[in-house]
């Protein structure tokens, strides 16, 4: 025991013998107490006008200008909590999309983000590259070479600013094309 | 994980209690105690720092969130909480791949042997930082910088046998924290 011991000691390296401090620990918000709903008519049906007013008015918009609003895909994180999350808005009949993200870790020198489509039989193809500012927030607007129905995933990548044009396999966010 | 009890510290057993009772102070003590070395670990397991502080931080919710579950009795704290971390270690790896390409090559490139000898070394790691600083320091000079007691008696100005009862100090307690640890592992 002694000697293995000794042997474990002489095998650690200057990271275990001089060990990096841990990123800050992040615990979940603690849930919210919900508060009872009471339903008192009066009140109710106003509500109720009100929001019939507002739909109509929010479907007239929906259908005027460019014509109907494209499908939206929802991307989540891979790592579970760590509370990235984004969605890609295809538009202009699929030519063009805009992902909004919210939750990125800021991008640190020498890195980025890529926005990518996969495929189990194909290439991947990059559509664009965007940095995170410290809200953590990024909105860009991309031109779709291809049809997304045509991929199964999109896929948000952190990317080294090395040249290399391939995927890091470093995903944090990722959504499927149904 | 053996079904056998182990011999359990008061810490372990108030620990487990604070755990249970959802006592955020408690997650913290373990993050301040147990945090370099899960960093660590991960940071050689993944070759990827910023990977690292995302499972890092997956793995303390991981116990945040199962901590009614943990029972001193079939583990200590670093063990429970190190076995956890090679659990995400090892989804991570098989999920960084871009899919659908295949998702199994990744965990074969960092192989399962491989995790557990860093997982042992971090391990070791974890029970050197409980260590008083003056035997921790020791440790190191002799183990690390391959310095002989008597230079570390003349490097530091502590008298040689103080040097030899904080390395005998340090050596015992480090065993029977192993001892304990592989115990319950």
């Amino acid at each position: 025991m002694s000697d293995q011991l000794l042997t474990r000691l002489e095998a650690l390296g200057p990271d275990e013998w001089h060990p990096e401090p841990p990123p800050p620990l992040r615990l979940p918000p603690a849930p919210r107490r919900r508060r009872a709903l009471v339903l008192r008519p009066l009140p109710a049906l106003a509500t109720a006008l009100v929001l019939l007013a507002l739909g109509a008015g929010g479907a007239l918009v929906a259908t005027s200008g460019d014509g109907p609003r494209g499908r939206a895909i929802t991307l989540a994180p891979l790592v579970r909590g760590a509370g990235a999350e984004a969605r890609l808005q295809l538009a202009g009949g699929g030519r063009r999309a805009t992902l909004v993200a919210s939750g990125l870790r800021p991008s640190r020198r020498g890195e980025f983000y890529e926005l990518w489509l996969l495929r189990p039989d194909a290439e991947l193809v990059a559509l664009g590259s965007f940095r995170v500012g410290a809200d953590g927030r990024a909105r860009i607007q991309v031109p779709l070479p291809v049809s997304p129905s045509e991929y199964r995933f999109v896929d948000v990548s952190v990317e080294p600013d090395d040249g290399d044009p391939a995927h890091s396999t470093r995903s944090v966010l990722r959504g499927r094309v149904d | 994980m053996s079904a056998r009890t182990r011999g359990v510290t008061r810490a372990e057993r108030r620990l487990a209690r604070r755990l249970r009772a959802r006592d955020p102070k408690a997650l913290h003590d373990l993050h301040d105690e147990l945090g370099a070395a899960v960093f660590g670990f991960l940071r050689h397991a993944l070759r990827d720092s910023w990977a690292a502080e995302d499972v890092a931080q997956q793995v303390f919710l991981e116990v945040w969130q199962r901590g009614g579950e943990y029972d001193p009795g079939r583990a200590s704290p670093l063990t429970w909480v190190m076995t956890i971390a090679r659990s995400r270690a090892i989804d991570h790896l098989r999920r960084r791949v871009p899919e659908p390409r295949d998702p199994a090559g990744a965990a074969d490139a960092a192989s399962h042997s491989e995790l557990d000898e860093l997982l042992e070394r971090w391990r070791l790691a974890a029970l050197i930082g409980r260590l008083p600083e003056q035997e921790a320091d020791v440790l190191r000079r002799r183990f690390y910088d391959g310095r002989s007691q008597v230079e570390i008696a003349a490097d530091t100005g502590v008298p040689l046998g103080t040097v030899k009862s904080r390395m005998v100090s340090g050596l015992a307690t480090l065993r029977e924290a192993l001892s304990g640890e592989e115990g319950s592992a």
